[in-house]
């Protein structure tokens, strides 16, 4: 099996929302950040991976198996948690554990005390005095002692308190040694995605922009600056998502950099005083405004 | 449960878990059951609702076994609610439901059409052929000989026992959801003089809803006053598994309480009506309430002098007591046919009550604990009643 | 759904809505004890009794659908049972026979306790086809309430279903006591089935299987599960 998750023009259509035949792969062993506004169409994705959405057309295959067709199969060994789920907040952890082993056999039961250490978690607590950081890492506990073969989040990081933050991500990479297990989590929050993951995915409305490693894809951004008269120059380079002016001061944005653009930029006699590498918070907001422009 | 039931359970023999007193008095109670009705044949005051009342009568039956009635029952369910009391503590709730469910539930429901059928074949029976028929027979008869008189309500007989412990442990289950520290934290530090006065009262309410003596509450409809009587007794049983040293902290009152039971007795005696019929007599309120309280305060009292004294006397361990506790359940399970079996064809003797009663209690007994030994102790009624040895 | 059911989880997610509704029935099974016993106390006892056991079994089973399925979806908890190895049918199954068993053992003591009052008692055993009838009823709303719950998961419309049934409780006796064939022999000492009460029986029982059948096939078809 060469990929965890295989997406074939999957499109889904709902009265607002449009997911436009959208292909993807993610190779086993991966991580994968996916990254996109409310409403791009990161969990619309998420919940055909898990065969609770049936595509219009196209085909969603998780672990070899075909969604949702074989989803209890696939499921098996998908570990699966979204900012909305919740756990029975009349019953404490310890309960939720208990019934997450009865069912899955691969249930490590000294890494469950583990994690519950590390994330400094009371297992006999009701959940119902749980706060939203306890939860997520709750429901992670959940899913990681079952060592699942593909991990799918949904945005795991959001509303988390910094510590709380930092303790997720920490044991996030921790899993990810395992080379056979794959990743894939959606988040807003681009510092994640930028720190854990292998490859980069962006939607933008139900629209796939761009699916690419990580390193190729954040060598393709930089930002220029430079002066000059814009206008009358007529630039002719069509990598170009974006130009902001101030004055003589221009700021220009390229998304498919080499190093042949200084020149051509000098060469029409505007004066380059820095290239720089950008964040990829940066390209996401440069990314989104050049989606809403297109 | 709280920490003094932890220590409860320690204090019990490592070896052999069983509280000896406990087995022992609720064999003892059972065989009183037998002796109690055994001697009704013989009580001028049943004599017009016992189908197998003899010509042979005396007071002096029912001056014994209306007071063994008073605490007799109340006394065996202490007992029943203090090892349920136990087995939830030991295998959880479920696992005392499960327990119960094999060790009452089933029994109930094997025994009782079988008890059923045992109970009316002799009665038609004897309604054929004995002479000198006790007005129940008679009445049967009547009614046999006028078609379309519609059969009496099926009763639990007397195996109401079971078919209110039923409803007690499911009770206990329902309740457990219910906070009861206060109740608990106040228990665990009620004096004994406020406990003997307090709690009796708790029980007239349900007392003065029925008639005196209390009737056994043997209706396929759970009735309301059982709960609030015999209930309330199950939820003492319960209380006390819970409480260090409950029993003991009555060791000084064994006798007193004795004597002021039997006080109280008379009272209780000399204003009960001495003829029952189908529809018991009334009582003006004021004496009804005296009655109830009278009924309310010996049960309470002499179930505690029970407990005292077998706590002392009784808690010892030996084949004979063993077998005793063990073949008591299943004794008391076929008693009631057969003394009705062997009464009826004594009515048309002209035996002393004496002669009557000995050889019914004696058939009974050695009928009772040959099939015990027989037909249930290695097997699985056995296993069913008393759990796999 | 193409494959077979995931039978162990099955049990699993029937024992866990068993055991997340235990306090639920424990209110609702000390209820029916407590009305059961107010029945032989005289006449108006009676029928406080009845109409507290009655009231006992309608609110346990609309107690169960709103706790173990529309509180599932309200509540958030469905995503994670759903991230189970589960398809939508086994889930269905698993509600099925979760919320039945829980209905079904009161329904039926309550049913042999109404045919065993009217046996033993001076009542008319002519009532008895009656009784049969109005107690199928109160399992055939039931089975719609669970039904329009597995398909809708709306609180507000399984509300307006619950009233909607329990408001036809009324009429519907109003309208049997209008069937000469079944009201004239309400007071007769024996049962009498004849085609009407046997007819109405019946019906009963078809839109009962005709409920499940279609929340069964809704519920396979639906395209987006969450």
């Amino acid at each position: 099996m060469q990929n965890a998750i295989e997406l074939k023009s999957v499109s889904k259509r709902y009265s607002d929302f449009y997911l436009d035949n959208l292909s993807l792969q993610l190779p086993v062993g991966q991580v994968m950040g996916l990254v996109g506004v409310n409403g791009a169409g990161k969990s619309t994705t998420l919940r055909l991976l898990m065969g609770l959405i049936q595509p219009d057309t196209g085909s969603v295959d998780v672990l070899g198996y075909r969604l949702p067709e074989q989803q209890v199969l696939a499921k098996q060994n998908i570990g699966f948690a979204s900012d909305d789920m919740r756990l029975y907040k009349t019953e404490n952890l310890r309960w939720h554990m208990q019934l997450i082993q009865s069912i899955f056999p691969s249930w490590d039961a000294t890494y469950a005390e583990h994690l519950l250490k590390v994330f400094d978690l009371n297992a006999e607590q009701k959940f119902k005095g749980f706060s939203h950081g306890q939860r997520v890492k709750a429901c992670l506990l959940l899913i990681l002692a079952r060592k699942p073969k593909l991990v799918i989040l949904d945005e795991p990081t959001t509303g988390l308190d910094p510590v709380a933050r930092e303790e997720v991500l920490s044991e996030l990479a921790e899993i990810l040694r395992d080379e056979n297990r794959s990743v894939l989590f959606s988040s807003h929050n681009t510092q994640d995605i930028e720190q854990l993951s292998d490859s980069i995915t962006f939607l933008h409305k139900g629209k796939l922009l761009d699916s690419q490693d990580k390193e190729t894809y954040l060598d393709r951004w930089r930002r220029i600056v430079c002066t000059g008269d814009i206008n009358s120059a007529g630039l002719g380079i069509d990598c170009i998502t974006d130009i902001k002016r101030n004055g003589s001061l221009n700021e220009i944005i390229v998304n498919q950099y080499d190093d042949s653009i200084p020149e051509r930029l000098s060469a029409l006699g505007l004066s380059v005083s820095s290239v720089d590498r950008m964040s990829l918070e940066k390209i996401f907001v440069a990314n989104v405004r050049a989606g809403a422009k297109a | 449960m709280n920490s003094t039931a932890e220590s409860r359970l320690q204090e019990l023999p490592v070896l052999n878990t069983r509280l000896h007193y406990m087995d022992n008095l609720r064999a003892l109670a059972m065989l009183a059951g037998v002796f109690f009705h055994g001697a009704l044949a013989y009580s001028p005051m049943l004599h017009n609702v016992w189908p197998s009342a003899d010509t042979q009568q005396s007071p002096i039956v029912d001056v014994i076994v209306w007071f063994t009635h008073l605490f007799r029952m109340p006394l065996f369910f202490i007992i029943a609610g203090f090892f349920v009391a136990y087995l939830v503590q030991k295998r959880g709730m479920a696992g005392m439901l499960k327990n119960r469910a094999l060790r009452i539930l089933l029994p109930l429901i094997i025994f009782l059409p079988l008890c059923m059928w045992a109970v009316i074949a002799p009665l038609l029976s004897a309604v054929a052929s004995v002479q000198v028929k006790s007005p129940v027979l008679a009445m049967v008869a009547m009614a046999m000989a006028t078609p379309g008189t519609p059969p009496p309500p099926p009763t639990t007989m007397h195996l109401w026992f079971l078919y209110n412990l039923v409803f007690f442990c499911l009770f206990t289950w329902v309740l457990h959801y219910v906070n009861w520290q206060w109740l608990r934290a106040y228990f665990n530090r009620v004096t004994p003089l406020t406990f003997l006065v307090i709690f009796p009262l708790l029980l007239v309410p349900a007392l003065l809803s029925v008639a005196a003596p209390l009737p056994a509450p043997d209706s396929f409809l759970p009735q309301l006053w059982s709960f609030g009587f015999f209930g309330l007794f199950f939820a003492l049983g319960y209380w006390v598994f819970g409480v260090d040293n409950f029993i003991e902290r009555f060791k000084a009152y064994g006798f007193i309480l004795l004597i002021m039971s039997v006080g109280l007795y008379v009272l209780f005696y000399w204003l009960i009506p001495k003829h029952i019929s189908i529809a018991p007599p009334s009582l003006v309120f004021w004496k009804k309430l005296i009655v109830s309280s009278c009924e309310a305060y010996i049960s309470v009292w002499m179930s505690v002098v029970c407990l005292v004294w077998g706590k002392i006397y009784l808690n010892i361990h030996n084949r004979f007591m063993r077998f005793m506790s063990d073949s008591s359940y299943w004794i008391y399970i076929i008693h009631l046919p057969l003394i009705f079996a062997l009464q009826y064809p004594m009515m048309d003797k002209y035996w002393s009550l004496l002669a009557k009663y000995s050889a019914t209690m004696t058939v009974t007994l050695a009928v009772g604990v040959l099939s015990y030994v027989l037909l249930v102790r290695w097997t699985p009624i056995g296993w069913m009643l008393n759990g796999r040895r | 759904m193409s494959h077979s059911l995931n039978i162990p989880l099955i049990k699993i997610l029937i024992q866990k809505d068993w055991y997340l509704s235990r306090k639920l029935l424990a209110l609702y099974v000390g209820g029916s004890i407590f009305a059961l016993s107010f029945i032989s106390l005289g006449e108006w006892q009676f029928f406080m009794g009845v109409t507290l056991l009655m009231s006992m079994v309608i609110g346990l089973a609309n107690h169960l659908v709103t706790s173990t399925i529309i509180n599932e979806r309200k509540e958030q908890t469905l995503p994670f049972i759903m991230s189970l190895p589960i398809s939508p049918t086994d889930y269905a199954v698993a509600k099925l026979i979760a919320n039945k068993s829980l209905f079904f053992i009161p329904w039926l003591a309550i049913l042999i306790t109404t045919i065993g009052v009217f046996t033993f008692t001076p009542i008319p055993d002519g009532l008895i086809p009656l009784s049969i009838i109005m107690c199928s009823y109160l399992l055939l709303s039931y089975c719609l309430v669970w039904a329009v719950g597995m398909i809708v998961e709306t609180e507000g419309i399984v509300i307006l279903v619950m009233v909607v049934l329990n408001c036809l409780i009324g009429p519907l006796i109003y309208i049997l006591g209008s069937i000469q064939d079944i009201s004239s022999h309400f007071q007769s000492a024996t049962q009498v089935w004849n085609s009407a009460s046997i007819g109405v029986l019946l019906l009963e029982f078809f839109l009962i299987i005709a409920s499940l059948v279609i929340a069964f096939y809704l519920q396979a078809r639906k395209k987006t599960f969450l």
